[in-house]
C-alpha cells in the first residue's frame, strides 16, 4: 500500500492510503509519518477512509506512530474509519488514545 | 527426537543421519514449497532437474524437485556423495565421460543427465546434510556468475531447512506451555482450547488452581510466528508467577512493568484478560487490558459483554490497569476468546450474539468450546482460535 501525504496548513499532514494496514503496509505508514515528523508537520491526521481492514500488525503501527507524534509535541488522529476499523479501535480500547473525526479538517478543527 | 542408537555415532554417515534426524526433516513428506523453488531454479538456469536431496547414513531422500528423479536410492556412487565429498560447488560439464558417474542408472541412458551442478547443504551446525542439485540432457558452459547464484540460492535454502526446525521447535514449546493440570474446583467447569492458524502464534490461554482459588489468563500478543510466540511465553510466565501472591490489578501491573522494554523495542503489545477467583462466593475479580471480547451468559439466557476500559500492555500510553467484580451464580457461563473467533462468524461484533447463542444452546461449558473449536478446525483461512469458559454449576 501506498500512503500520500497533504499538506494541511503550516503543522498539519493528513495522510491517505488505501487497502489493507497490515503486517506488509505497516512500514510503509510508520516512515510516511516519521517523513512528515521530519520535516516539522507534528499534527498527523490519518485518513481511513480508503483502509477497510486494519489487523493487530496496523494497530502496532498506529500505535508506535502515535508515540512518535506525541514525542515531537503532536498527535495522531483518524479520519473516516469503516465499520471494522472502529470495531477493532473500540475492542483493544485504544479509542480512547487514537481518536476518531468524521473528516480530515475536523481533526483538528479545535 | 534422539533415539539410544544416535548415542553411538562413529561415520561421518552416522552424524549425517543424526542430523537430519534431530533437524526433522528426514519424516517429512517433500514440500511444496521447496518444490516450486525447485521449479524456478530449474527455469533460471536453465536445467530440466533440480532438486533438493538430503543424505541419510546410506540411503538419499528427496526433499523436493522439479522435472523427475535427480537421485537414484543408494548414497554411495551418487551425485550426491560426491557433491558433499567436494565439499564445494561440484560442476560435472558432461557425466556421460566422467568415469566416476558414467555407469549412473541416470547417466547411462541417451537422454541421461550429462551437464550436473551440485552445491552441498549444511545444518546450523556445520554438517553436511545432503546437496542442492540441477541437471540438463545437454551439456553446456556453466558460467562463474551462475556458479555464484547457485552458492546464494544453497545459502538461502540452508536457512530455511533451518527455520522449519525453529518453527516446529517453538511449536513443541508453545504446546509444552498450555496448562496441563485439569482445574479442579469444586462447582465449577473451566475448560480451555487454543487452534493456532500457522504452526506458532501469539494468542494463548493459561489457569492454574489452588484450594479455594482459581486464576485465568487470555492474551493475544500483536503478531504472528515465533516472535510473537516467544513474547506470549514471557507474559504468561510473568502473570503465572505473580497471580499467586497478588490481585489481579497488582498482577497485571507487574506483567507490564516487566515487559515494557521488550514490548517498546518490538512496537508491539499485548491484549489480556486476567481473572481470579478468591473468595468461596461467586465473585471472580478481573483486568481488561484492551481485549473486548468477554461475555457472561447468565442461567436465565441473558447476555451480557464485560465493561472495559484499559489499554493493552507495552502500548507505553496510560499505564494503570483496574479491577473489575462480576458474579457469577449458579448456571451462569464466562466465556472469553481470541478475535479470531469473530471470523468463525461474519467478522463483525453480531458475532457476540452467535458466541452468546451456543453457550445458550449447550449443557456444559465443554460442549460451548468444543463447538468453537469444531467450527475453528473446519473453517479456511481462520485466524488464531483461542477460548476459554468457566461456568458455575447448578440449575439451569
Amino acid at each position: 500500500m501506498k500512503f500520500e501525504t497533504s499538506p494541511i496548513g503550516d503543522t498539519i499532514a493528513a495522510i491517505r492510503g488505501a487497502g489493507r494496514l497490515n503486517m506488509v503496509s505497516a512500514s510503509a505508514l510508520r516512515e510516511t509519518v516519521s517523513e512528515a515528523l521530519s520535516t516539522g508537520r507534528t499534527r498527523i491526521v490519518v485518513d481511513f477512509s480508503g483502509i477497510d481492514f486494519v489487523d493487530s500488525s496496523g494497530l502496532g503501527a498506529l500505535i508506535g506512530c502515535l508515540k512518535s507524534a506525541r514525542q515531537a509535541g503532536g498527535d495522531l488522529r483518524i479520519a473516516q474509519p469503516t465499520a471494522q476499523v472502529t470495531m477493532v479501535l473500540q475492542l483493544s480500547n485504544l479509542d480512547r488514545v487514537l481518536k476518531s473525526y468524521n473528516s480530515t479538517e475536523e481533526a483538528y478543527g479545535e | 527426537m534422539t533415539t539410544g542408537a544416535e548415542a553411538n555415532v562413529t561415520t561421518a554417515g552416522d552424524r549425517r543421519q543424526a542430523v537430519l534426524g534431530s533437524l526433522g526433516l528426514l519424516a517429512n513428506e517433500p514440500e511444496t514449497m521447496f518444490d516450486r523453488v525447485m521449479a524456478m531454479a530449474a527455469g533460471f538456469f536453465r536445467m530440466d532437474r533440480a532438486a533438493i536431496v538430503l543424505a541419510g547414513r546410506d540411503t538419499l531422500v528427496v526433499k523436493a524437485q522439479f522435472g523427475g528423479d535427480l537421485a537414484r536410492p543408494e548414497f554411495s556412487g551418487s551425485f550426491t556423495e560426491a557433491a558433499i565429498a567436494t565439499r564445494t560447488l561440484l560442476v560435472v560439464d558432461d557425466a556421460s565421460t566422467d568415469p566416476r558417474f558414467a555407469r549412473n542408472s541416470i547417466v547411462d541412458d541417451p537422454n541421461g543427465v550429462r551437464l550436473y551442478v551440485g552445491i552441498p547443504l549444511h545444518a546450523p551446525g556445520g554438517e553436511a546434510i545432503g546437496a542442492f542439485a540441477m541437471s540438463s540432457t545437454r551439456t553446456r558452459p556453466f558460467g562463474e556468475t551462475e556458479r555464484t547464484q547457485v552458492r546464494r540460492i544453497a545459502a538461502w535454502l540452508e536457512e530455511e531447512l533451518a527455520s522449519q526446525k525453529e518453527t516446529t521447535r517453538a511449536a513443541e514449546v508453545q504446546h509444552a506451555l498450555q496448562p496441563k493440570a485439569s482445574v479442579k474446583l469444586p462447582g465449577y467447569e473451566v475448560v480451555g482450547t487454543s487452534t493456532p492458524a500457522r504452526a506458532v502464534d501469539g494468542d494463548f490461554f493459561d489457569w492454574y488452581s489452588v484450594p479455594g482459588s482459581l486464576g485465568l489468563t487470555l492474551a493475544d500478543v500483536m503478531g504472528k510466528g515465533v516472535g510473537a510466540a516467544l513474547v506470549a511465553a514471557t507474559v504468561r510466565a510473568v502473570i503465572h508467577t505473580s497471580a499467586g501472591n497478588s490481585g489481579v490489578a497488582a498482577t497485571v501491573r507487574r506483567a507490564a512493568r516487566l515487559l515494557e522494554l521488550d514490548l517498546e523495542d518490538t512496537d508491539s503489545f499485548v491484549t489480556l484478560f486476567h481473572a481470579q477467583r478468591r473468595q468461596a462466593d461467586g465473585r471472580l475479580r478481573y483486568v481488561y487490558a484492551g481485549h473486548g471480547l468477554t461475555l457472561v451468559v447468565r442461567a436465565d439466557g441473558r447476555s451480557e459483554q464485560l465493561a472495559h476500559a484499559n489499554l493493552p500492555l507495552g502500548t507505553g500510553l496510560e499505564p494503570d490497569w483496574q479491577r473489575h467484580t462480576v458474579w457469577l451464580e449458579e448456571g451462569d457461563t464466562l466465556i472469553s476468546f481470541s478475535d479470531g473467533v469473530l471470523d468463525l462468524f461474519d467478522g463483525s461484533l453480531a458475532s457476540l450474539e452467535e458466541v452468546a447463542d451456543i453457550v445458550r444452546y449447550t449443557k456444559t461449558a465443554a460442549e460451548a468450546v468444543s463447538v468453537l473449536t469444531m467450527m475453528a478446525e473446519y473453517a479456511e483461512d481462520s485466524d488464531d482460535v483461542v477460548v476459554i469458559a468457566v461456568r458455575r454449576k447448578g440449575r439451569r
